[in-house]
């Protein structure tokens, strides 16, 4: 209780603040990325994942690792993966020589954007109105960011994935158990293309 | 709620937007998996990459009772796939006897005549079916679910291509949606020859809009960081939680 109520004392950065800092990010990165079709370039979204990094670090996070929140993680995987593997209609692996610089960018960007969404965006929503709401402005954040790079059909499905990231994330009390669910299905995503 | 309840409320959402949404690669997130570059059969003018030639899509349905009980899903092998076929099952009506029916999707380079109104930027994808060597029918106009066609653009670039049907004589468009960055969507409710026609020249890589973008961009990151670093200069130490008085 004691660190609660520290905590509760400490200032936060404003949702809005957050939010603008985040949409700022994804601005960047857009518009780095330029068409994203054969050849598109990594580093953008490197540029994207070190500033969300840089953000969240500004405004801080509990960071916790524990055999909990990996367990945590573990489950979020499986919730994100399974529905994939029986909903999707493609099969077909990318190239594992491509594998290893790609699974390197994702293995930073991934964690960033959930350090400061799962992070710094929940906790300073979660402290002003509840833990449901900040599952749910995390999410649509989350969703919204795909937009620019794969167009509003991706909104359902990538808000949907904010929401079970957002669940791992109050059920772990860190942001690293979605952390470790994002990046865990990201690269098994590379396998199921 | 408890955290178990919030859980199953969100793989409820996540298969229901899995079951609603369009048919799309089970890429979450992450930097994006590049494509491959695209492969043409004849490459246009200027197109200096070398690549292998295009592959065809191909899917072989077992028939019963005539029609084909199973969804056809072809791809191609290109990363990622140049062309996708889905056709739902109980769509295809194979001849008395057939035991099979194979779908197929052909590349090829365009020619004459070509469309009046833009310019092919992908293969031409010639789709087909046979049964047995026999033809096939689509039958199944009534069922909701539609076949679809999947063809991938050479670039993300936008305003993107769309799709066109040659119909023997003339190209004709149809309805497009684009359902990742660079993959565009038909229905496709008979076979032919398909194609994705670029309808304007390309804009810029680089416009002004995008530049504005940057611009503005930058300015709320910059804005952003320096509130964010006057706040925490100006945070005030944690306070000590002093007892409660009885």
């Amino acid at each position: 209780m004691t660190s609660l109520a520290v905590e509760r004392r400490r200032p936060v950065a404003g949702v809005p603040l957050l939010l603008a800092f985040f949409a700022a990010a994804v601005a960047v990165r857009s518009v780095l990325t330029g068409p994203p079709g054969a050849g598109a370039p990594l580093w953008p979204a490197v540029v994207f994942g070190v500033l969300l990094a840089l953000g969240a670090l500004a405004v801080g996070t509990p960071t916790r690792v524990s055999a909990r929140v990996v367990a945590v993680g573990a489950v979020a995987t499986v919730a994100l993966v399974v529905p994939a593997l029986v909903f999707a209609s493609v099969r077909a692996s990318l190239p594992l020589s491509s594998f290893p610089v790609w699974m390197a960018a994702t293995a930073l960007v991934a964690p960033a954007e959930e350090a400061f969404l799962r992070g710094a965006v929940y906790d300073a929503v979660a402290r002003r109105w509840s833990a449901d709401v900040a599952i749910g402005v995390a999410a649509l954040a989350f969703g919204l960011m795909h937009v620019p790079l794969y167009g509003w059909h991706a909104l359902p499905l990538d808000t949907a994935v904010g929401a079970v990231l957002g669940v791992a994330r109050l059920a772990s009390g860190t942001w690293v158990a979605p952390a470790i669910a994002h990046t865990a299905a990201d690269a098994v995503g590379w396998f199921m293309l | 709620m408890n955290v178990s309840r919030r859980a199953a409320v969100a793989v409820l959402l996540l298969v229901g937007a899995w079951v609603v949404g369009p048919t799309v690669m089970p890429l979450y997130d992450g930097p994006g998996a590049p494509d491959e570059p695209y492969r043409y059969v004849v490459a246009p003018p200027g197109y200096t990459k070398k690549t292998p030639a295009p592959t065809t899509a191909t899917a072989t349905l077992p028939v019963s009772n005539g029609l084909n009980n199973a969804a056809a899903f072809a791809a191609s092998a290109e990363v990622g796939p140049q062309v996708r076929v889905f056709i739902p099952a109980g769509w295809l009506r194979a001849p008395a006897g057939a035991t099979s029916i194979q779908v197929t999707a052909v590349p090829s380079a365009a020619k004459p005549p070509l469309p009046s109104d833009g310019t092919i930027v992908s293969d031409v994808y010639t789709v087909t079916a046979t049964a047995d060597g026999g033809p096939v029918e689509y039958v199944g106009k009534n069922s909701q679910e539609q076949p679809v066609l999947q063809m991938r653009a050479p670039t993300a670039q936008q305003p993107g291509p769309t799709f066109e049907q040659f119909d023997g004589k003339h190209w004709k468009p149809a309805e497009t949606t684009r359902v990742l960055q660079d993959v565009y969507q038909t229905f496709a409710p008979k076979f032919g020859v398909w194609a994705l026609v670029q309808q304007k020249p390309a804009g810029a890589a680089f416009g002004g809009v995008q530049l504005l973008l940057l611009v503005l961009g930058i300015v709320i990151l910059a804005v952003v960081g320096i509130i964010l670093l006057v706040r925490l200069v100006r945070r005030p130490p944690p306070q000590p939680v002093r007892p409660k008085k009885r």
